[in-house]
């Protein structure tokens, strides 16, 4: 008790080293006040070389408290951004990946239960902005927020389940009140299914609804134009929205209906793939290696191009394959980049091309390369990444930094390609309407053009990011876990000590794992390989250098790229 | 479909009125002074916005600046940047290469269906020679994935040459919080005292 009064005084008074404490008496006041989650002592103790110093006597203790201390300053800077009613859904998702049961924050008290960070804010920040706090309350899906204040009951419908048929699904408020704030908004995501007001607790989802909102409208002027023919008008008719679009595409591809050329284009890209212009796993197996030759000539030459295929000493190698998430991924098992087949088919769709006709022209797979080619850039850097590490031989997690490497290499492909390569920049300027990939594809390369490496790592955490931990976040998530099992440990018997080293999970397993599949399984891997990701974790300048490095590659080779460019011939391209 | 598109219009209709919420309340805002360690420069901020610097990053790009984040923001931030770029900074060669660079797209276009970017204009900004650049871009949230959710950004930039490098003055906000906060960008610039 006075230890913990002597260590807030201290602390909130801003005093430590000259207070006349020594070290072992503010490692002391540190702990306590840590395990009470107390931010001051936090940015104190991470401050406090001495201390921390000392600490390191007990390297179980250390990284304990260095977790802990990064988990409290990186909420209270999370907490500090400019949270509004519009930016809720983005503060639920950056707040559900560090308050969960195997996250350090609830060792201090703060979770798992999402509404003891509110004690806490009320505790630590008294004067946190009103405003704020109401965002803060729809962030981590208040009961009264979510369903009202009249109800401390909600029956639910979805699947199978009916209420009708007594089968629904029944949450309370004290079930509700039990439950971490991912499980609240698994909950949640059944709701959207049954009723669209739940829209609002998932950005994505409601962005997707606006889009269907917009080809809906096309589809309508479309049917209203009068080009349609009373047999087609048949078909269409009592037919669901999605089904309309598929139609109008066969119909725009037996026929020659006349309606506006960007209405076709519009409709076209957001419908489904007739069947000829689906590329079957046989297809997309040949594209695959026909694109490696082609993207690989795509790309060199480039500054960011051959740095891309120098991640590939034995030659690119690419998969066409459906990706469900996003318009291309790294497979570090099979190395192997793979690009997304529905972004191609909808190219395909754009330009008129078939499977048959793609399988027979060189000049429509160099088409596709073109157009595929900054992604394999942005993938290419995931891959020198991920062996990095694997030479490095330390666990990294995916972290913004990742994507800051990632997105400003292929930023600068994007540049220097509009630059020097007028059919490149034809294919994608006139996809950009019709294909959100093209759009932000550009929208990279203009991110990164106008703010150059520092302030695109700035956009990148900020808006395109934010729910990804930083590498400091990240550290502290898993370091937790990590020593907290560490501990467990040294208190086992040699023989259950070795009975979990002899069947647990080896280095090769634990490194592969992201920070939440390694924090919920730290139980089932080799003591070991805990203790060397402690030691990983706990030296985050052999990070911060070769993520340093590359930002300082792209910053300089965009800034000779400038240095070297011909003057603009007049004015620029209006 | 006919309930989702009314659905979504509720919801547009929803996010505008607490928009315009925002906006009206978006006056009255307290200043401090500021003063950059190095004697870089110094400006009146804003006390209610937060601000953030990164030392050991300014250090590594020789770009020495202050981000101000509003305390009410939409899905992009309402953010302002008061930076010195020196001589030797890592990522522009020089002012002029900052304006040509902010003066237009990837593809050199001042003007599409998404954006627009006014040509460079000279000005006067508390008695030094300057340059003013604004543009309005719809950026998306996340382009790597295949959610279409997207912004209408705006945004309005000062580019005070020095004798040794650059100040830029950079104001970003969404279409919808612009208007609000724009006086405080106003303050700011005029508050702004750098190197000659």
């Amino acid at each position: 008790m006075r230890l913990s009064a002597i260590a807030a005084g201290l602390l909130i008074c801003g005093l430590n080293a000259s207070a006349g404490m020594t070290a072992p008496e503010r490692l002391a006041a540190y702990e306590t006040a840590l395990s009470s989650g107390d931010p001051l002592a936090a940015a104190a103790f991470l401050k406090d070389g001495e201390a921390r110093e000392l600490a390191e006597a007990e390297p179980q203790k250390a990284a304990a408290l260095l977790a802990k201390a990064e988990a409290l300053k990186d909420l209270k800077e999370l907490l500090a951004m400019p949270w509004d009613d519009a930016k809720a859904n983005q503060l639920n998702q950056s707040l559900s990946i560090r308050i969960d049961t195997d996250r350090p924050l609830p060792k201090m008290g703060i979770g798992p239960e999402p509404e003891k960070l509110l004690t806490w804010l009320g505790k630590y920040q008294p004067s946190y902005p009103a405003t704020k706090k109401t965002v803060l309350k729809k962030a981590i899906r208040q009961w009264e927020v979510v369903f009202g204040t009249m109800t401390d009951t909600r029956s639910l419908s979805w699947g199978q389940a009916s209420m009708r048929s007594g089968q629904a699904v029944t949450v309370t408020k004290s079930a509700w009140e039990g439950m971490v704030i991912r499980e609240r908004n698994s909950v949640i995501e059944k709701m959207i299914q049954a009723d669209p007001k739940f829209l609002i607790y998932n950005d994505e989802r409601l962005a997707a609804a606006k889009s269907d909102v917009a080809v809906d409208v096309a589809v309508r002027a479309v049917i209203n134009s009068g080009a349609l023919t009373p047999a087609q008008l048949a078909q269409l008719s009592g037919k669901t929205f999605t089904e309309q679009a598929y139609l109008l595409g066969n119909f725009f591809d037996g026929s020659d209906v006349k309606v506006d050329p960007v209405l076709k284009a519009k409709i076209n890209s957001a419908r489904g793939s007739l069947p000829q212009e689906v590329l079957p796993a046989q297809q997309r197996d040949l594209l695959g290696s026909m694109l490696n030759t082609a993207v690989a000539r795509e790309l060199a030459g480039t500054q960011a191009g051959d740095r891309a295929l120098a991640a590939f000493p034995g030659g690119l190698k690419i998969k066409v394959a459906p990706l469900s998430g996003g318009y291309s991924s790294y497979d570090p098992a099979s190395g192997a980049v793979i690009l997304d087949s529905e972004t191609i088919q909808q190219y395909m769709r754009m330009k008129g091309y078939t499977a048959n006709s793609l399988m027979g022209s060189p000049a429509q797979v160099a088409e596709i390369a073109k157009y595929m080619s900054p992604a394999v850039v942005y993938e290419s850097a995931h891959k020198m990444q991920a062996d990095w590490a694997a030479k490095q031989g330390v666990y990294k997690p995916h972290m913004q930094e990742d994507e800051i490497e990632a997105m400003s290499l292929e930023g600068l492909y994007t540049t220097e390609k509009m630059r020097k390569d007028a059919e490149f920049d034809r294919i994608l300027t006139s996809s950009r309407d019709f294909s959100s990939y093209a759009f932000k594809t550009l929208e990279v390369g203009t991110e990164f053009k106008t703010g150059r490496s520092k302030r695109f790592a700035t956009t990148v955490r900020q808006r395109y990011f934010s729910g990804l931990p930083s590498l400091d976040a990240a550290a502290s998530q898993v370091l937790g876990a990590v020593t907290e099992e560490l501990d467990r440990r040294s208190a086992l018997t040699p023989s259950e000590k070795a009975s979990i080293d002899s069947t647990g999970l080896n280095q090769e397993e634990a490194l592969e794992m992201s920070p939440a599949e390694l924090a919920g399984s730290v139980g089932e891997i080799q003591t070991a390989v805990l203790a060397k990701i402690q030691s990983d974790l706990s030296r985050l300048g052999v990070y911060k250098k070769h993520y340093n490095a590359a930002e300082m590659e792209n910053s300089k080779a965009l800034k000779s790229l400038e240095a070297g460019a011909a003057p603009e011939p007049g004015a620029p391209k209006a | 479909m006919k309930n989702l598109i009314l659905a979504v219009s509720m919801l547009s209709f929803l996010a505008a009125a607490a928009c315009a919420g925002a906006q009206a309340k978006a006056k009255g805002v307290q200043f401090k002074p500021y003063s950059m360690d190095g004697g870089y420069f110094s400006c009146s901020v804003p006390a209610d916005w937060s601000l953030e610097r990164d030392e050991e990053k300014d250090e590594q790009y020789k770009i020495y600046e202050i981000q101000l984040l509003a305390p009410k923001a939409e899905k992009a931030p309402t953010s302002i940047f008061v930076s010195y770029y020196a001589k030797d900074n890592a990522d522009f060669n020089g002012y002029e290469d900052f304006v040509k660079s902010n003066s237009s797209n990837v593809a050199g276009e001042t003007k599409n269906s998404r954006e627009v970017f006014e040509p460079a204009k000279k000005i006067t900004l508390s008695g030094r020679k300057a340059l003013l650049l604004s543009r309005e871009r719809m950026v998306s949230l996340h382009p790597k994935s295949k959610s279409d959710e997207t912004v209408q950004l705006k945004e309005k930039l000062y580019v005070l040459p020095a004798q040794d490098g650059f100040y830029v003055l950079h104001f970003s906000a969404q279409k919808t919080a612009f208007i609000a906060n724009l006086p405080v960008f106003e303050k700011i610039a005029k508050s702004f005292k750098g190197k000659p």
